[in-house]
């Protein structure tokens, strides 16, 4: 009973919030572009719109229709095992290994529909989708093994109790930066919107899709935002201890506003990069991953 | 204990697949009626297989006397059968009865202008010599069986014979094979001048004492037998000739083959070392360098593979790849056997389950690739595209099993890759290579989903190429019910790992003992719905696909919930192409294209290897070519005395009359000549 009770209060929590933090980033944009900008509940305003528009379909097939949904209830439930100030409601389902690949079906599921759509613009951006993947994971798998190794478990409840009480240790703050510098990919920001590429291939996988099915998909960015921060903030940045649930949830909320503060900031401030480019960066920062684990292996 | 059960069983399976195996070499029907007949001796060795697996694994081992003595060498045609055969007598049999099935429509279309007697004995020659390898406790024999195995699968990649690509193929498997075949054969004649006998028992004994007083020989013997057996498991960098001989194959016979015969090759290695050397001690070293071959294998193989642009050589590569999963588990388990911890038997397990869940899904994805080939005759994905509309029994399988070999949950392959992680992680905390290794092998899963995202975009999704229009509606009923069955069973292994390991675990105590293995719930934990890992201090690793499953159902409908939230309406639009018309063919997203950067990033990881010619083969081959030295030259005199003809034919009036003229003259010139005498 407490698991279902706990999925679902992450549920909810994840589709009530996500929107907000959205919407804060767009104000925050706004202000460094000296605009007015739209008010910050402007994404919800978004989302309950399209939801109500016709739903234009250049495919009728099963897998077409059914994308969307399946990338968004992939994502939900790795909101339910993800922590959140608390322990992951859904942690006696799986471990860090299934948080990410249980994030990979969310991938699988969007390039799915992109094929089905039969766009050639689709086809690129699932395509782009397929090599941010191929060069992201390795670094989240990296450094999130680098906390599982001190812990020597890999259930990820573990791994933040491991860093809330035996502190910053040298691995994890290096596996922290790889972690933080592979977020703005994760999350499909500037400079690596390069799936999505709004100028150059028109929303790239999202391309054909339109009213309640756009509005999933805009909830599956805004969710994976909020899951991928709490995440990196329970593991990596677990402290302080406190002992409610819902103080240590408030603390967090406020370390996942100012870690999407600083994604914001620098969304705003980059162009986009070149998808070779970014395999350049995302080597490099893929080697800060490999020293975390190095010294992770070495002890310290 | 001499069980008579077993024995008739045993007689019953092998002698239906013998008698299936002459019957239709003699027959000279059709396809079809052949296929069936096929279908049928298969289908009765199955039942007895799986009859006398079952009963294996629900009371014990099983002896059975010997049926033929060679006193004179001590060799003797003696088997017994454990929870590790009976893991193989499960897989093999329906792996090969489903592709029969397939390969009676399959190949009575594809290759109907061919003979069946180049195929169907063949096929059931094939499962009878592996069944044999894997029952059989008799080295000499043993080596008999493994010889028909590969002669059985060299005449079905030898198939195609008119073809000279695939001739080729055929003759570089058969000279791989054998070199390796000639390893084993050099090992056991070597562990013979010891034991003087091939009982499997007396050969272990006779180790145990080579292994106190010549080390060096049982480390150059571990050699050679790893040698043998994996190159017919096509590790890295002895598999080079598996992405050339798999695709040379007709479908349904590299179906067979991905689900049986490669998955031997593993059997081998886990047999021999757990038999022969595990008393040795020396195991450990062995173990670490398999294991670091395996991961080699996955990032080698797998990364190759992404270059590939067909189908079916694409799907080969990834053979490699998944084959180095298996031995990285195993390897794994060898190089903690003597610490006799939970870790070992857990690897083991964890390489063990990949090879199972390997049969089936890989099977299963080249039935499909063979049903698009049926389909649409093609298997290059540049110029395939939109077959799911037509096929899309094929296309669900085809997703199932991609989504499996990608290991993503809560598909098959997800749990048996899960546990391989599980058990190189816990390695690397004792031993950090085993961390690498484990890196290795999770982030090239990821690069195994990019090429089997290309390859389902490019034959099933999509605008409809011109390929597709030829393809008339969905496979027939014989092709869709394996590929229906295979994703069943891909999606009970994924979803309820417990059954699969309950089996495998009973195939570790009977090859470890059962003092070695630790009680299943201590392994596995206590939960039915799923896995729980404890190493000692706690559970350190949790999957349950039970209710991850449910969770994601779950969300799912809340996303469907939302979705409807709006009571939107929908309509069908085409598609929009930036604002211009086109044709869909002139705007198609090749499947070349797919994640360009990254294979270019890593061309040319995979060296390719080229058979020596010998002369004297080569000469032979010469005289039996009549056209290169009978018709061929005939043909060019000819050819070059037409050709001269024809140039005075230039079809220019001009010349006509020049020629009329110089007629005219020579004709007055012999009339003159004829009038005067």
């Amino acid at each position: 009973m407490t698991v279902v009770g706990g999925v679902l209060v992450n549920v909810i929590l994840v589709l009530l919030l996500a929107p907000l933090f959205e919407g804060v980033m767009r104000k925050l944009k706004a202000v460094v572009h000296s605009r007015k900008g739209p008010p910050i509940t402007q994404p919800y305003i978004d989302i309950f719109k399209l939801l109500g528009k016709e739903d234009l379909r250049p495919n009728d097939g099963l897998l077409f229709r059914i994308a969307p949904v399946v990338a968004l209830g992939a994502f939900l439930t790795v909101a339910a095992l993800t922590p959140m100030g608390f322990g992951p409601p859904l942690g006696v389902a799986g471990d860090m290994i299934v948080w990410v690949y249980i994030v990979s079906l969310a991938a699988v599921a969007i390039m799915l529909g992109a094929f089905a759509s039969g766009n050639p613009f689709s086809y690129e951006g699932a395509s782009r989708e397929m090599m941010m993947l191929l060069t992201v994971e390795p670094i989240v798998i990296a450094s999130l093994l680098t906390a599982a190794f001190k812990a020597k478990s890999l259930v990820i409840s573990d791994m933040v109790g491991w860093n809330l009480i035996n502190g910053p240790t040298v691995s994890l703050i290096f596996a922290g930066i790889a972690f933080f510098l592979a977020l703005q990919a994760n999350l499909g920001r500037l400079p690596f919107d390069i799936v999505e590429a709004e100028q150059e291939i028109v929303e790239g996988p999202f391309m054909e899709y339109s009213g309640p099915r756009l509005a999933l998909y805009k909830l599956v960015f805004y969710v994976r935002q909020l899951v991928f921060s709490f995440l990196f903030v329970s593991v990596f940045v677990p402290w302080p201890v406190v002992g409610s649930n819902i103080i240590a949830f408030l603390i967090g909320l406020v370390k996942v506003l100012i870690l999407l503060i600083l994604v914001a900031v620098i969304d705003v401030v980059n162009p986009r990069l070149r998808i070779d480019q970014s395999m350049n960066y995302m080597a490099r920062v893929l080697f800060v991953a490999f020293a975390a684990l190095a010294f992770a292996v070495i002890g310290v | 204990m001499m069980d008579l059960v077993s024995r008739n069983l045993l007689f019953i399976a092998s002698g239906s697949l013998f008698i299936g195996f002459l019957v239709l070499i003699a027959y000279r029907g059709n396809w079809r009626k052949s296929g069936y007949m096929a279908v049928f001796f298969m289908s009765v060795a199955t039942l007895a297989l799986w009859v006398l697996a079952l009963r294996c694994l629900a009371s014990g081992q099983k002896d059975i006397q010997p049926i033929l003595s060679l006193n004179l060498i001590g060799a003797s045609l003696s088997f017994h059968i454990d929870s590790l055969s009976a893991v193989f007598l499960l897989v093999v049999p329906f792996v090969g009865l489903l592709t029969l099935l397939y390969a009676v429509e399959f190949m009575a279309k594809v290759y109907s202008e061919r003979s069946p007697a180049r195929y169907y004995p063949f096929a059931l020659l094939l499962a009878l010599a592996i069944v044999g390898v894997v029952t059989i406790s008799d080295l000499f024999f043993f080596f008999i069986f493994w010889e028909i195995m590969t002669l059985a699968s060299w005449a079905l990649v030898w198939f195609e014979r008119e073809n000279e690509e695939k001739v080729k193929a055929a003759w570089t498997y058969f000279v791989v094979t054998h070199v390796a075949a000639a390893c084993i054969l050099v090992a056991m004649l070597v562990i013979y001048r010891e034991s003087g006998s091939f009982a499997f028992e007396d050969i272990s004994r006779a180790i145990g004492v080579m292994a106190e007083n010549n080390r060096t020989l049982v480390h150059v013997l571990i050699v050679l037998f790893m040698l043998g057996f994996a190159t017919k498991a096509g590790m890295f960098p002895l598999g080079g000739w598996l992405p050339q001989a798999y695709p040379a194959a007709p479908s349904p016979a590299s179906a067979a083959f991905a689900g049986s015969m490669t998955k031997i090759g593993i059997y081998g290695i886990v047999r021999a070392s757990l038999e022969f050397f595990n008393t040795s001690g020396l195991l450990t070293v062995w173990g670490g360098v398999i294991a670091i071959f395996g991961a080699i294998s996955i990032f080698v193989g797998t990364l190759t593979a992404l270059r590939e642009d067909d189908s079916k050589r694409i799907l080969s590569f990834h053979i490699i790849g998944q084959i180095g999963y298996m031995l990285l588990g195993i390897g794994t388990g060898f190089y903690f056997i003597q610490t006799k911890s939970i870790l070992a038997v857990l690897a083991l397990i964890a390489g063990l389950y990949h090879v199972v869940n390997h049969a089936c899904y890989k099977s299963l994805l080249f039935l499909n690739v063979g049903a698009a080939e049926y389909a649409t005759g093609m298997r290059d994905l540049n110029k395939m595209g939109g077959l799911g509309t037509i096929m899309p029994i094929t296309m669900g399988a085809a997703i199932v099993a991609s989504l499996s070999i990608a290991g993503i949950p809560p598909f098959s392959g997800f749990a048996s890759k899960w546990l391989i992680y599980q058990s190189a992680f816990q390695g690397g905390i004792r031993m950090p290579l085993f961390l690498a290794l484990g890196l290795i092998a999770m982030f090239i899963s990821i690069a195994t989903l990019a090429s089997f995202m290309k390859l389902l975009g490019a034959i099933f999704l999509g605008q409809p190429a011109e390929c597709t229009r030829r393809a008339q509606g969905e496979v027939p009923v014989a092709m869709r019910i394996p590929q229906v069955a295979l994703a069943a069973v891909c999606v009970i292994l994924g979803i309820a790992p417990i059954l699969p390991l309950i089996v495998l675990y009973r195939a570790a105590q009977d090859i470890l003992g059962n003092n070695y293995v630790p009680v299943f719930a201590t392994l596995f934990g206590t939960n039915v719905s799923g896995v729980a890992l404890n190493f000692g201090k706690g559970v350190a690793g949790l999957w349950n696909p039970v209710y991850a499953l449910i969770a994601l159902i779950f969300c799912s409908l809340a996303s469907l919930v939302i979705l409807r939230l709006g009571g939107a309406k929908s309509r069908s639009i085409v598609n929009w192409y930036g604002g211009e018309e086109h044709e869909p063919e002139e705007v198609r997203f090749r499947a070349h294209g797919f994640c360009l950067p990254f294979k270019t990033a890593f061309s040319k990881v995979y060296p390719s290897i080229r058979i020596p010619k010998i002369p004297a083969l080569q000469g032979f081959r010469k005289v039996l070519d009549l056209d290169s030295w009978l018709y061929s030259p005939i043909l060019k005199v000819g050819a070059r005395f037409t050709e001269r003809v024809s140039r005075t034919h230039s079809g220019v009036p001009h010349v006509y009359m020049i020629w009329q003229l110089i007629g005219a003259v020579v004709a007055f010139a012999i009339l003159f000549i004829l009038i005067r005498s």
